[in-house]
């Protein structure tokens, strides 16, 4: 578990290393995709440069086989590396003024039931 | 990331043959858009970044498609906004927008190996990103990235002068070869002046840390002293960053914040 969305972004390589070994780590991302998508809206001009990140992770993360197969290492870095640019643009948005606090909660706690435990 | 972001709208509107996104990096995951097309993309003369990441709509693949803009490869075709439909397979009804967002990576949260919170500081010189969008066809000569020139006077001083370290990361990424020139005029002190290679990852405290660090150069400056550092990328590798270090080591060979260092960072793109 995270306890701030910057502490989530620097452990997504170790909480994601066991869904990769088990064939896990695309759906697991895609659950997290869902439970992300629905807090940042494409209508807010604000939510968007912490929403846009969605259309990069999904298509990273619609190129890793599923049904349980082990993705290669440059597509589970490429996994990794959208979803530590999503959290840390979460930290600048909302510095920013662009989402709100309660935003960047919700982001964590999708991190944390998909990717962190 | 600048807010509200810059927009390329105007400059369509306006007839002018190019957009120019020219903005401080704050982050790694810093991500403008563009509902503009556009008919060809290229590294701006004063982009400290050298990987740039261009997503876009490939209705044809009904698939989000991407490529990396460098020093040395422009991207030359027409990319179009496609701002009427949305990216396919994606949740959230998200328009098709062009995305633009660093390859490279950024953290001011990093430290440096054996950084202690209480005495040492550290200070992030901020990358700029420097993207060009033509709207009409490019010129047939692309732009390359200036050479960089930083010039500091003064460090921030560490939190404890006499045992603490005073770091300045200035940006290196995609550099070939640099120089470095350091200047001591401290009336009394020898300061001990290092350079080193920084490697940033995704991965950092409280996680398995996974920068690396790697020193590049070291001199304790007697007072009046210079010291000077030529960086060539063939031999000493390329660093996302350099991080100099004034301090450290025995006591006696601190910087004193009020004691001018000039010190001149020269980083360019030729290989020499």
């Amino acid at each position: 578990m995270a306890a701030t969305i910057t502490d989530a972004a620097h452990l997504t390589y170790d909480r994601t290393q066991p869904r990769w070994t088990g064939g896990t780590l695309k759906a697991d991302v895609d659950a997290f995709i869902a439970s992300a998508s629905v807090i940042f809206s494409d209508e807010l001009a604000g939510d968007r440069p912490v929403g846009n990140w969605i259309v990069i992770l999904q298509d990273r993360n619609s190129q890793l086989p599923g049904g349980g197969a082990v993705a290669s290492l440059p597509q589970w870095d490429s996994v990794v590396d959208a979803i530590y640019r999503m959290c840390r643009a979460a930290v600048v948005a909302q510095s920013g003024g662009g989402i709100t606090a309660g935003q960047v909660a919700a982001l964590l706690a999708a991190w944390n039931a998909e990717i962190g435990p | 990331m600048t807010f509200p972001q810059p927009s390329s709208d105007a400059p369509v509107l306006q007839s002018q043959q190019y957009f120019r996104l020219k903005t401080g990096l704050s982050s790694a995951g810093d991500l403008y858009e563009s509902k503009v097309g556009a008919l060809a993309f290229a590294l701006g003369p004063d982009s400290d970044l050298a990987s740039v990441n261009v997503t876009y709509l490939d209705v044809a693949a009904q698939s989000a498609e991407s490529f990396i803009l460098s020093p040395d490869r422009a991207f030359v075709g027409r990319i179009d906004a496609r701002n009427d439909v949305d990216y396919p397979n994606t949740p959230g009804n998200r328009k098709g927008r062009i995305l633009i967002s660093s390859n490279d990576m950024f953290d001011d949260s990093a430290r440096p190996d054996g950084y202690v919170d209480a005495d040492d500081v550290i200070y992030f010189v901020q990358p700029t990103l420097d993207v060009m969008q033509y709207f009409v066809n490019p010129p047939s000569v692309m732009p390359e990235r200036s050479d960089k020139i930083f010039r500091f006077l003064y460090y921030p001083g560490a939190q404890d002068i006499v045992n603490g370290v005073s770091y300045l990361a200035v940006p290196g990424y995609g550099r070939k070869s640099g120089h470095f020139l350091f200047r001591n005029l401290n009336g009394i002190n020898t300061v001990r002046v290092k350079v080193f290679g920084w490697k940033l990852s995704t991965s950092a405290a409280p996680g398995t840390v996974g920068a690396v660090q790697s020193q590049l150069y070291s001199g304790d400056l007697l007072t009046q002293g210079t010291g000077e550092y030529f960086y060539l990328a063939s031999a000493d590798g390329m660093w996302d960053l350099f991080l100099i270090s004034l301090g450290g080591g025995a006591a006696g060979f601190g910087y004193d914040p009020a004691s001018p260092m000039p010190t001149t960072i020269t980083l360019s793109d030729d290989p020499l």
